[in-house]
């Protein structure tokens, strides 16, 4: 069933469960969709992936596309277990959840298996691997996070294994997780490794992600240092995969993602290509709102579900009025009212998303003290939008090489539980001290003394100006996959647009706020 | 066979003596003031405010200064220029973010109606069509000729590394070697210096040439230019400064032409010495007669003589810091580019391996000029 006949269905069934009369009419609707019932994939399992399947969230339900068509999930190396412990890259990366994993599904997965399966591994389901892993307070960060953990060498290693000597000291102030003190696992261990927290990013519009045909040169257009090369090839890539683009390529992102989290061997050719063929392919995007409705109907919006981006353009600046970073067109503005309470409040949705399109793209505020955006040519502050940073066309990622720092990991902007005698509250995530060298200038905004929950591509460059550094991540999909940010700090999409008003000091009214939510959540 | 040479240099060096005009050189806050479109950038100085440019997107030439930071500004007043957003302007401009952080410059001005920018700018959200990142017409036919030596220039902001505006001109480095299949390319580091408008001579680290040299190289090493290709030599550059008593009638100029300074008697070294030789050819392009008062190589006869106003003096800036700062001389811009500045330079012949001693004795050189003690890591003045 093509998408825009499947979501004429579901909102003929959903705008009167709006209204609370409806549940088993939506129920009976959803179940007719190829497989979107199968609410959690586990490895081996075998089936069918659909060319176009649905998957209900919290916002309404996201959509699937398979572009080359069904794909039999027996003999795909994405939903095969690969290593010793059983998992797949459909682990973590779950159809339902836009290929990424919510907390939401990960608790769920705890509570039906008691924490037996897979995704709660030791090597990084678990907060460290020396843990009592069938106690759920061992897996606390993937439990309550959605955070995986990430355990990388130190000093920084470079792709032909040599030794990258680092511009700064890293120091453990804070170890909830107790593994960077670890004497087996840590810092002072015998091969010394910094542990960092992360969320499983989308394996999906991967067209997108990987594309670069802009602003793709020798050196990268941030901050001049030299871009990585596809290792098979030799070409240049774009440096967006991964949330501190340590790997190239997605070839090898797969072999070192079957090494560390799967505890597999490498894929031969053949599955390596079969794999990356099928993630290529895919797409997902939301194709219906709770309040909404369709967001894929005719003469919609044009950005919005996955046939969109399976056939919009990739490598294209989005942030100017002739491409549009997510192009929704006029349809959603200033509708009709007919006196219908249903109508009318789905009406009222969708003009509210595309005020919140009009906040994300033309709603200036100071962005300030913001490395790799406000040192590239800006000037600190720049008076711009949201759009400036996110500014590929119908992802939001960076069209070049996106790493920043907005505050999501770095203090003092890095969400931290508050310390006082009545509290309650315990830190949650690892606390870093690193002390540049004072041989060099300064970090601009942060000086040389930095702390950081996560010190995101610096890890892998050594470089001061990377502390805190993390790839900007897709928009696609958020309302089936929170929480937000690398660092799971953003238990919803209000959190995430909160973070960013206290940040920048941006002053958004409410309705702007819940504008701004309603937009990021159809996407 | 193709030989490349990067220079990787100081912008603020070159920027002063090639404009004539009424020179602003100063160290001050930015401000940024709002409008109803982009926020102009200002800078305050000695009571006055000064327009430096506004915020456009990454393509465009003027890299706006950062809140948080002082800055560095090399100007010339704009002759017949309206104040913008309030301020004189400075054009050309350059602003460099002094890299220590200071947080007393934190000033943002709220737009107000009488301040507006007297031009369409690139607006504060989306472009209006217009796409960032598009070559500008013509860039293709600029490209060199892919024979013989190319001379490629990086200009730095005042005491900065690599920046991000950089990567263009790494890429057309990177670009041309790789075309041209180079075989050997010098980078050569420098610092620069810069004479301020109240006589403060302001210089850049003594270890930022061998630095830049180094950092420029591990970068196109780093890109995938073949290491053995790439030597590094660190260089030294300083302004030569022409030093006047401070109750001396140029003593408050912030630059002199030739014909200025060759109305009063002058002190010179002998002929032999670069700094002479290089004044001699300038005059002789213009024909003057310098009045000669005394030929010594003694440093301190010079200064003594120039600083009781018996005479001009040239030296480069850095060899009378410590005058300069007591009050005891004036220090006055040239504005003539062929007399501006002095050069040291330690080269070392890639293929000729030195003996230890005189790799010792390379060491010793290089930490005299740079002002660095000899066992100091990093002192060596050439690479590999």
């Amino acid at each position: 069933m093509p998408f825009h006949a499947f979501a004429r269905r579901i909102r003929a069934a959903v705008v009167p469960c709006a209204i609370g009369s409806a549940a088993v009419l939506a129920f009976s609707i959803a179940s007719s969709a190829p497989d979107a019932q199968r609410s959690w994939w586990s490895p081996g399992q075998g089936g069918t992936l659909p060319a176009e399947s649905a998957y209900p969230n919290h916002s309404g339900r996201l959509g699937i596309f398979s572009a080359s068509g069904p794909v039999e999930a027996t003999g795909q190396p994405f939903f095969t277990p690969l290593g010793k412990n059983g998992r797949a890259c459909v682990t973590c990366h779950q159809p339902s959840d836009a290929f990424s994993i919510s907390v939401d599904t990960i608790r769920a997965r705890w509570d039906a298996t008691g924490g037996g399966d897979p995704l709660f591994a030791g090597v990084d389901g678990a907060n460290c691997p020396n843990l009592p892993m069938a106690d759920p307070a061992s897996h606390s960060l993937l439990l309550g996070r959605g955070l995986i953990r990430v355990f990388l060498p130190w000093p920084p290693r470079a792709l032909d294994g040599s030794v990258i000597e680092p511009e700064f000291t890293i120091e453990v102030v804070r170890d909830p997780t107790g593994c960077n003190l670890s004497p087996e696992h840590g810092l002072a261990s015998s091969h010394p490794t910094v542990s960092v927290f992360r969320r499983p990013r989308p394996v999906a519009n991967l067209r997108y992600v990987t594309a670069a045909e802009f602003g793709v040169g020798p050196f990268n257009v941030k901050d001049s240092q030299p871009a990585a090369h596809d290792p098979a090839t030799g070409k240049l890539v774009n440096m967006q995969l991964m949330a501190d683009a340590r790997e190239p390529t997605l070839a090898t992102q797969a072999q070192s993602a079957v090494a560390t989290h799967l505890e597999g061997r490498p894929l031969g050719a053949a599955a390596l290509q079969k794999l990356i063929g099928f993630e290529t392919q895919l797409f997902a995007a939301q194709i219906e709102d709770a309040r909404a409705g369709s967001l894929v109907e005719p003469r919609g919006p044009p950005a919005f579900g996955p046939h969109a981006l399976a056939t919009g353009r990739t490598s294209v600046l989005g942030n100017n009025t002739t491409n549009y970073v997510f192009p929704i067109g006029e349809a959603w503005r200033q509708l009709p009212r007919t006196g219908e309470a249903a109508h009318d409040a789905q009406s009222a949705a969708r003009e509210a998303i595309a005020r919140g399109h009009d906040v994300f793209f033309f709603r200036t505020f100071w962005i300030k003290d913001a490395m790799h955006i406000n040192t590239v040519g800006l000037g600190n502050p720049a008076k711009r939008t949201c759009a400036t940073c996110h500014g590929m066309h119908m992802t939001g990622m960076d069209t070049v090489n996106g790493w920043m720092d907005i505050g999501t990991t770095n203090l003092p902007w890095a969400v931290e539980a508050p310390q006082n005698p009545w509290t309650r509250d315990k830190p949650e995530m690892p606390l870093f001290k690193l002390t540049c060298d004072r041989a060099l200038a300064p970090h601009p905004f942060l000086g040389r003394v930095i702390y950081t929950q996560d010190p995101g591509r610096a890890l892998i460059t050594g470089r001061c100006n990377d502390i805190g550094t993390i790839v900007m991540q897709q928009f696609r999909g958020l309302a089936a996959r929170a929480p937000y940010f690398s660092n799971g700090s953003a238990r919803d999409l209000r959190e995430l647009v909160d973070f960013y008003d206290r940040r920048f000091n941006i002053q958004y009214s409410e309705q702007e706020k819940q504008d701004l939510v309603a937009f990021l959540g159809a996407l | 066979m193709t030989r490349i040479s990067v220079i990787v240099l100081c912008t603020t060096f070159l920027a002063a003596p090639t404009h004539a005009g009424e020179h602003r050189n100063f160290v001050s806050c930015p401000l940024v003031r709002d409008t109803k479109t982009v926020p102009c950038w200002l800078a305050e100085h000695d009571g006055e405010l000064y327009y430096l440019g506004i915020q456009t997107d990454i393509s465009a030439d003027f890299d706006p200064p950062y809140l948080g930071h002082r800055a560095l500004v090399e100007g010339v007043v704009a002759p017949n220029a309206e104040r913008i957003c309030g301020g004189i302007v400075l054009d050309p401009v350059n602003v460099s973010t002094l890299p220590e952080l200071d947080g007393a410059c934190n000033t943002v001005l709220p737009a107000e109606d009488r301040y507006q920018v007297p031009f369409a700018p690139r607006p504060p959200g989306p472009s209006g069509g217009r796409l960032a990142f598009e070559p500008p017409p013509g860039a293709a036919a600029a490209k060199p000729a892919l024979t013989g030596p190319q001379e490629f220039a990086i200009e730095y902001d005042f005491d900065t590394p690599i920046m991000a505006r950089h990567a263009d001109v790494l890429t057309q480095i990177f670009g041309y070697a790789t075309q041209a299949h180079a075989r050997h390319i010098v980078v050569r580091g420098y610092r620069g210096a810069t004479l301020l408008s109240d006589g403060t001579v302001m210089t850049e680290r003594d270890t930022l040439p061998e630095a830049r040299a180094k950092e420029v190289a591990q970068l196109l090493i780093g890109a995938g230019l073949p290491r053995a290709e790439i030597e590094v030599i660190a260089e030294y550059v300083e302004p030569i400064s022409c030093l006047v008593a401070p109750t001396h009638e140029y003593a408050n100029r912030s630059e002199l032409t030739l014909d200025e300074i060759c109305k009063y008697h002058l002190a010179l070294p002998e002929h032999s010495f670069g700094l002479r030789q290089v004044f001699e050819r300038a005059i002789a392009k213009r024909r003057l007669n310098p009045q000669i008062l005394v030929t010594t190589n003694s440093l301190e006869l010079t200064k003594t003589m120039a600083a009781t106003g018996q005479v001009i003096a040239f030296m480069p800036a850095l060899t009378v810091i410590a005058d300069l700062a007591l009050g005891g001389l004036r220090a006055v811009s040239i504005s003539d580019p062929d007399f501006a500045a002095a050069r040291s330079c330690i080269s070392v012949h890639r293929d000729r391996p030195l003996s230890h001693a005189a790799q010792q004795f390379l060491k010793l050189m290089a930490a005299s000029i740079s002002g660095l003690s000899a066992g100091k890591k990093g002192a060596t003045g050439c690479g590999t």
